[in-house]
């Protein structure tokens, strides 16, 4: 099938597809060749008029996907030194959002199999856990503690040397 | 294959992409099973145990593969199980004599134990949502809690024929609407002043309200409570979290619905249609009318009256269609330094149990850059690290991240040496030869394996091993 070149909108077919709530969005077939599930799907000749329909993605996160999705395929072959900084700027500033669409974004990207947005997430994620305690990480994702305090003791005993920045010198030896 | 396995998976998805998704992700391996009818599982009113009637397949026994009787489950006395619910392919059992669910696969033959509730409260039906496209492998069980209890004075006796002439009208139209459940509590505890203060809800919305029911029945407030409450607070259990928790749900709609209605024969129903339930499209459909139904505040769920068909509660079980699947998790993890990754367990249960037990994780969360080289001397017991030395919070005596002294190790005090490693696992010896212990100086866990019995640890044993020995490969 088509592979993907630099001007995507004009020479290629437009593809669409359908989020979970019913909206329609639109991308070049070249964008659409960056999911894996969407691929598969024009290359079965499952593409027509209606739109593709994706059963578990919602129509925000469809958005982010698209938005990505395009961007990359305008710039996915022949990449200056310049083009390729502000692709990785763009990704940086598009992967600054809230917990609760990273958290769309991971589970959708993987549905549909975008590889390289399923890996940014991924990193903002271990990124947003990373060198940070576990109040912080609490505060983060919203979650509550439901350890009882006994268990917290436990478990914070068990791995007492990870909050331990320096260590006194070994007692081996 | 050919068959589609659920809502949520188009059939439009074309052959390659169904080769690419199958192929590419061992975790749909639970949507393998049989898509064909294997044989129909009758579960009776009045006899305990459901029966298996397969079709008369080739070669194997008249159960086939799928073991119908549930063999598997725990059988003798003090041993009493029944089926209560079923969904896509589970079948959710009443064991231990009623005190505990369990969940089991008859295809599998396997059968998880739910835990034990916090507060064992009465309900009035069990109920099992569990979607293989979507959700697999996990699954939620709800509890409908019972009607709240009839007040302690009970002056109305039970009229079925004013029920039967009550049935007939609009449900809706008959309600003042929303009442305060709160207060309908308080008055019913204060004892007597009930008819005040229903008055008084009356009075506040004179326009909308109808004329006073006909039937003395009506002025009971226990009858005309609201129900279910606002907002309807269920117990769950999570496959994922492994845990019991209360979910409330919220109406959708404007329909409210009181006691009375859940009583259409005027006393708890507890028949066979209780126990009827629907999973589909990531909404739970439950027959609650006529079912001895308990209560108990925010929302995040939905429920609804179905339009169509008065008797089915339809509780929208959100929230559970899409978890983050295993290898997306996998790869998070991947990411964290050891270090964080053991902050990341003292974070909440959930955590925990994604850091610590998830063996298959295990191979994954080891650093994948070269962080050192341990080094075991023949002369000398103890091993020493001797790592990069890398950013700030490197340190000579801990060697980074990886604890390459083995500190972890419990019994350091004690004679114990480094035996054995294979690809970062080190085989240690914890017990003056007799004891061994295996630990990861990157996680810095250590199992400690059983001690040998006495005979098999002479003295001869130990003196054979030289630092030849130690050369072992494993490929």
């Amino acid at each position: 099938m088509a592979a993907a070149t630099d001007d995507a909108g004009d020479s290629n077919e437009m593809i669409r597809v359908v989020s979970s709530d019913g909206e329609h969005f639109e991308m070049p077939e070249a964008a659409a060749n960056l999911s894996l599930v969407l691929r598969h799907m024009i290359e079965d000749d499952c593409a027509d008029a209606a739109g593709i329909p994706l059963a578990v993605v919602a129509a925000k996160p469809l958005a982010k996907i698209v938005d990505y999705c395009t961007k990359h395929a305008a710039k996915s072959s022949g990449l200056t030194i310049e083009e390729a900084e502000e692709l990785k700027r763009f990704d940086a500033e598009f992967i600054e959002v809230d917990t609760d669409m990273l958290y769309d974004l991971l589970v959708a990207a993987d549905f549909m199999g975008v590889e390289g947005l399923s890996k940014l997430a991924v990193q903002r994620t271990a990124d947003l856990i990373k060198g940070k305690t576990p109040e912080q990480n609490r505060e983060t994702f919203g979650i509550v503690n439901d350890f009882t305090p006994e268990e917290e003791e436990e478990i914070c005993k068990e791995n007492e040397w990870a909050f331990q920045i320096t260590k006194p010198p070994s007692r081996l030896c | 294959m050919q068959q589609a396995p659920g809502p949520h998976t188009q059939e439009r998805v074309g052959r390659r992409a169904w080769r690419a998704l199958v192929d590419g992700r061992a975790l749909l391996l639970p949507h393998l099973l049989p898509r064909s009818v294997h044989g129909v599982l009758l579960n009776y009113i009045d006899h305990g145990r459901p029966h298996l009637f397969s079709r008369p397949s080739s070669s194997s026994s008249a159960t086939g593969r799928i073991d119908g009787n549930l063999s598997f489950m725990p059988n003798g006395d003090g041993a009493w199980w029944s089926v209560v619910d079923h969904c896509d392919g589970l079948v959710l059992c009443d064991v231990q004599w009623g005190s505990r669910l369990a969940v089991c696969n008859p295809a599998t033959r396997r059968c998880a134990v739910l835990p034990p509730r916090a507060e064992p409260t009465r309900y009035s039906g069990a109920y099992l949502a569990f979607d293989p496209a979507a959700s697999a492998p996990h699954y939620e069980v709800f509890l409908i809690p019972n009607l709240p209890e009839k007040p302690p004075p009970p002056p109305v006796r039970p009229n079925l024929e004013a029920h039967r002439r009550r049935r007939t009208f609009p449900l809706q139209h008959e309600m003042a609407g929303p009442f305060c459940l709160d207060k309908m509590f308080s008055s019913l505890e204060v004892n007597g002043a009930e008819e005040t203060e229903v008055d008084e809800e009356f009075e506040q919305q004179p326009a909308e309200s109808p004329p006073t029911p006909p039937s003395s029945m009506d002025d009971d407030p226990y009858s005309l409570m609201e129900w279910p409450p606002l907002p309807y607070r269920l117990e769950v259990f999570s496959s994922r979290t492994g845990q019991w928790e209360e979910r409330a749900f919220v109406r959708e709609g404007e329909k409210v619905t009181t006691v009375e209605d859940m009583l259409p024969l005027g006393y708890a129903y507890r028949g066979p249609r209780r126990g009827y339930s629907v999973y589909w499209q990531g909404a739970l459909y439950v027959h609650c009318r006529g079912a001895f139904v308990t209560s108990e505040t925010l929302s995040d769920e939905d429920f609804q009256w179905d339009s169509d068909n008065d008797d089915f509660l339809a509780i929208e079980v959100g929230g559970m269609a899409l978890p983050v699947p295993d290898d997306v998790l996998a790869d998070i993890l991947r990411r964290l330094p050891p270090r964080s990754l053991a902050v990341a367990q003292c974070v909440c249960n959930t955590w925990r149990f994604l850091v610590d037990d998830r063996a298959l994780l295990r191979p994954r969360i080891l650093p994948h850059s070269v962080h050192g080289v341990v080094i075991n001397y023949i002369d000398h017991r103890r091993p020493h690290l001797f790592s990069r030395p890398r950013s700030s919070s490197y340190s000579a005596a801990t060697g980074g991240e990886i604890d390459g002294n083995l500190s972890s190790v419990p019994s350091y005090r004690m004679n114990w040496h480094v035996m054995d490693h294979c690809d970062s696992l080190l085989l240690c010896d914890i017990g003056w030869g007799d004891r061994l212990c295996v630990c990861n100086p990157a996680t810095r866990r250590w199992r400690p394996g059983a001690r040998r019995p006495r005979a098999l640890s002479p003295g001869s044993t130990s003196r054979s091993l030289g630092p030849r020995r130690r050369t072992t490969r494993c490929s």
